[in-house]
């Protein structure tokens, strides 16, 4: 039980930390992102291939790991934010699996990623610091449980600093009514990309503890499928609300954790594995339906039609 | 050259299928306005469905009528049960989105917990006939067959027909289309129907001319969505000529002179789907009304 819980906290920290990437994405700009796993591989990766090859210490590799996915995010947001939501979503898609590919096999970038074999010997600095730190009686993966939730909470007092700032409230003010802000001599497309931005600098951050969490990284572990991780837990929580992301990856990793508990005899492990799949698609299609503001979400600020 | 000419011919064979794929999609996305992530989870459907006739000794042709059938009667249920619900309570593009997402993984995973992981044929391949310089196996002629019939039929059906000119009209303005007498809830479910027939046979197509496994209409849908993207959104002859230029181009790039590893032909597709969206989101043939 006590394993249970410390693997559904380990996970809902760094899925905590991706949501509110998207959360910014979504909830505050209003940009459907559906590839938000390629700012969360490019951060795995950068931090991996810059300390395991180049030997940088961790936290300037954790620093270049966020730049570089913000980077990747300016780059996609430049062009894409012209087009329709629903269209969006679908070249973000493309773009996480453009990303997914090239650590796969592309010649040149496979030198660095190892391409299929995937890249270890990154994590050691990290686990290190707990004799640094005098921690050593906590196991590492409760070590990382504690680092994920520390980064998790500062995270959420930067993002809610951020938005009761008068930044934060042109951002809203966007989302809401863009001609308006427009009307005020707001730079709206300056607000949506550098928000755009943050949001990808925090899947970045997600990626790198999520890189932790495993002993080697592989572009088979960046499938599309996190990215719907990441927007069940939005959909659980609520686009839009501070918290909404923390709570909603908790409940979504208790519950799909969960499946671990149903005794072998009455299906196999990979049949539950479909099982909980199966799960996360209903959830999908039920919050849709039934309560498509999440749990916390204010329904009147997400029912509009998100066109731009 | 002749190593361009056989990639161009296995290029077409991979047009054909993903033609028919594409023109459902596509004709979804012009009539109703809704981008249908599942599709390639249906087809799919279509081709277990297939699957299980032919396995059961039913002859392919037959088994393609009962994916046909079968098709159809999934894709007018989920058009009464769950599209047409979330469009009357004024669904966003994008909630309709999100919703074919749940759809998809469900679908996708029943089909996983059904079937397993193997992949499976229809009959064993048969051997490669020499066509001039290039060489084609009999079920890749098939396919084509199949993907030109298809296609000259649907755009027949969409030029000559009541109902094609209701679609287009729909597809055009939806409030000038109601305004003007189409019956708007009854075209929407018989698009559906012709979209599940196309959707059922485009299925079956994909596994003749390749194998059937619970991934592969997943594994297609973003080529399928660059092929309607490409070509332009809601007519036969943009999603033939957009998957054209996919089928062809992906093959292409795995030319030895390139020296590309084969798993990079995707990389480029999407990539060329992303500028393609940027640049150009209408298509070649499309109007700029529905981007």
């Amino acid at each position: 039980m006590t394993g249970y819980i410390i693997s559904v906290l380990v996970s809902a920290g760094i899925f905590a930390l991706l949501a509110q990437g998207l959360n910014l994405h979504w909830g505050y700009t209003g940009l459907l992102n559906f590839g938000v796993v390629a700012f969360f591989a490019v951060g795995a990766y950068t931090m991996a291939v810059l300390v395991s090859v180049f030997d940088w210490p961790l936290w300037a590799a954790m620093a270049a790991a966020m730049l570089a996915a913000a980077v990747l995010g300016v780059l996609v947001a430049l062009p894409a934010i012209r087009l329709r939501s629903d269209y969006l979503a679908i070249t973000t898609l493309a773009v996480g699996e453009i990303c997914r590919i090239v650590l796969h096999s592309s010649p040149g970038v496979v030198d660095l990623t190892g391409g299929p074999s995937g890249i270890r010997g990154y994590s050691h600095d990290f686990f290190g610091l707990r004799e640094t730190l005098g921690l050593q009686w906590m196991t590492g993966l409760e070590f990382l449980m504690a680092a994920v939730w520390i980064v998790v909470l500062l995270v959420l007092l930067v993002v809610t600093v951020m938005i009761r700032s008068p930044w934060g409230r042109v951002l809203k003010g966007i989302r809401e009514d863009e001609d308006a802000m427009r009307a005020l001599g707001k730079n709206v497309v300056a607000y949506k990309m550098q928000s755009f931005a943050f949001g990808a600098a925090l899947a970045g951050l997600a990626g790198v503890f999520f890189a932790l969490n495993l002993s080697s990284i592989t572009p088979e572990a960046f499938l599309p499928m996190i990215s719907i991780y990441a927007w069940v837990i939005i959909l659980i929580g609520g686009g839009g609300s501070l918290l909404g992301p923390v709570v909603g990856s908790v409940l979504f990793w208790a519950l799909f954790n969960a499946t671990t508990f149903i005794p072998s005899e009455w299906m196999s492990s990979q049949d539950a594995a479909y099982l909980r799949l199966i799960l996360v698609g209903l959830l999908i299609m039920v919050m849709v339906l039934l309560r498509p503001q999440g749990l916390l979400g204010n329904r009147k600020e997400l029912l509009r039609e998100s066109r731009h | 050259m002749d190593e361009a000419l056989q990639l161009v011919a296995d290029g077409v064979v991979v047009a054909a299928a993903l033609a028919v794929a594409a023109v459902g999609l596509s004709l979804i996305m012009s009539v109703l306005r809704m981008i249908n992530v599942a599709h390639g989870d249906l087809l799919t459907v279509a081709a277990f469905a297939a699957l299980v006739c032919v396995n059961a000794g039913l002859p392919l042709v037959i088994a393609l009528i009962v994916a046909a059938v079968a098709s159809a009667l999934i894709a007018l249920g989920l058009e009464l049960s769950l599209w047409r619900r979330m469009r009357a309570r004024g669904g966003s593009n994008f909630s309709l989105l999100l919703l074919s997402v749940g759809l998809a993984y469900v679908v996708r995973h029943v089909l996983f917990l059904i079937f397993g992981e193997e992949t499976h044929q229809y009959a064993p391949p048969t051997r490669e006939l020499a066509i001039g310089p290039v060489y084609m196996t009999r079920e890749g002629l098939t396919v084509v067959a199949g993907g030109a019939v298809c296609m000259i039929g649907l755009a027949a059906l969409l030029k000559w027909t009541r109902i094609g000119t209701a679609m287009r009209a729909m597809a055009d303005n939806m409030d000038l289309a109601r305004a003007s007498g189409v019956d708007v809830a009854r075209t929407s479910a018989i698009t559906w129907v012709i979209v599940g027939v196309l959707t059922g046979v485009g299925g079956v197509l994909l596994g003749i001319g390749g194998r059937i496994f619970p991934n592969m209409g997943w594994n297609i849908i973003l080529l399928v969505f660059a092929a309607v993207v490409l070509g332009g959104i809601g007519t036969a002859a943009g999603a033939a000529v957009g998957s054209l230029v996919i089928g062809v181009g992906q093959e292409l790039v795995t030319h030895s002179a390139l020296g590309l590893p084969p798993e990079m032909k995707q990389a480029f597709v999407f990539l060329f789907l992303v500028v393609a969206l940027v640049i150009r989101p209408q298509g070649l043939f499309g109007a700029r009304r529905y981007v």
